[in-house]
């Protein structure tokens, strides 16, 4: 059976968003130069360094990120339960923010909160990013479309 | 103004393929299409095609992110690139896509 159904989620980068992805990156792989450089002579040995490039050239260019999800998956309903769908409003009222601190805000156990965000992240319906120890969500969804 | 357009196709639980393109004064600067497996909670690139300091190309990862085979190419549409992974799925990295 052909599937007809395309869940469409439009993701909004605030400037917090932005300034921790820019601190996150500069953690990981230094400085815009070198980052530059590195993929000047190391060319694409690192596949996460061109994406970290593009990254934080937007940033440093004041520019924006635009995120679109397409899902066409019905299982995607079975992640979406009442309780995942609250991190997601935390998440867009609240974010970026670490798991700690949602499992904070929403009364909840830290390992639940965080399985809840692995479960959401396989479907690309949340983004969370390492940082230090923590994970941390970040982006805020805007819009959830569904197509048949 | 810089635009910075991240588009991700959810393949199957665990697998995405990505697109990020990067437009500058509403031109395409640069661009990269992975498709990506979740491993444990850090994404894996496969395969990727980027323009990224060099000419178009593809570039394929194993599963331990180290790079196992570039070939140049020629631009390739995203649709195309959404094809192309739906097919192979996770044997992507076994078959020859450099024709396709």
């Amino acid at each position: 059976m052909v599937i007809s159904m395309r869940m469409i989620i439009k993701r909004t980068y605030s400037d917090d968003d932005m300034n921790l992805l820019f601190k996150m990156i500069r953690k990981k792989a230094g400085r815009y130069e070198k980052i530059k450089h590195l993929l000047h002579i190391k060319k694409c040995s690192d596949p996460n360094l061109a994406e970290r490039y593009l990254i934080l050239t937007c940033i440093m260019n004041n520019g924006q990120i635009d995120e679109e999800v397409i899902i066409e998956d019905r299982k995607v309903f079975n992640a979406l339960t009442g309780k995942r769908m609250e991190i997601i409003e935390l998440v867009n009222e609240k974010g970026p923010i670490s798991v700690k601190e949602l499992a904070k805000f929403a009364g909840r156990d830290y390992k639940n909160v965080y399985d809840d965000i692995m479960a959401l992240e396989k479907f690309l319906i949340i983004r969370a990013v390492k940082v230090g120890k923590e994970r941390v969500a970040l982006g805020k969804v805007r819009e959830c479309t569904l197509k048949f | 103004m810089m635009i910075l357009k991240i588009k991700r196709v959810f393949i199957s639980r665990g697998e995405m393929i990505e697109s990020m393109e990067l437009y500058d004064q509403g031109k395409l600067k640069n661009y990269i299409y992975a498709y990506k497996v979740l491993k444990g909670t850090k994404w894996i690139t496969l395969v990727r095609w980027d323009n990224v300091e060099s000419m178009d190309h593809m570039d394929i990862y194993d599963e331990n992110g180290t790079l196992i085979n570039q070939v140049e190419m020629e631009k390739k549409r995203f649709e195309d690139v959404v094809k192309i992974v739906r097919t192979f799925r996770r044997s992507i990295i076994a078959v020859d896509i450099s024709n396709l």
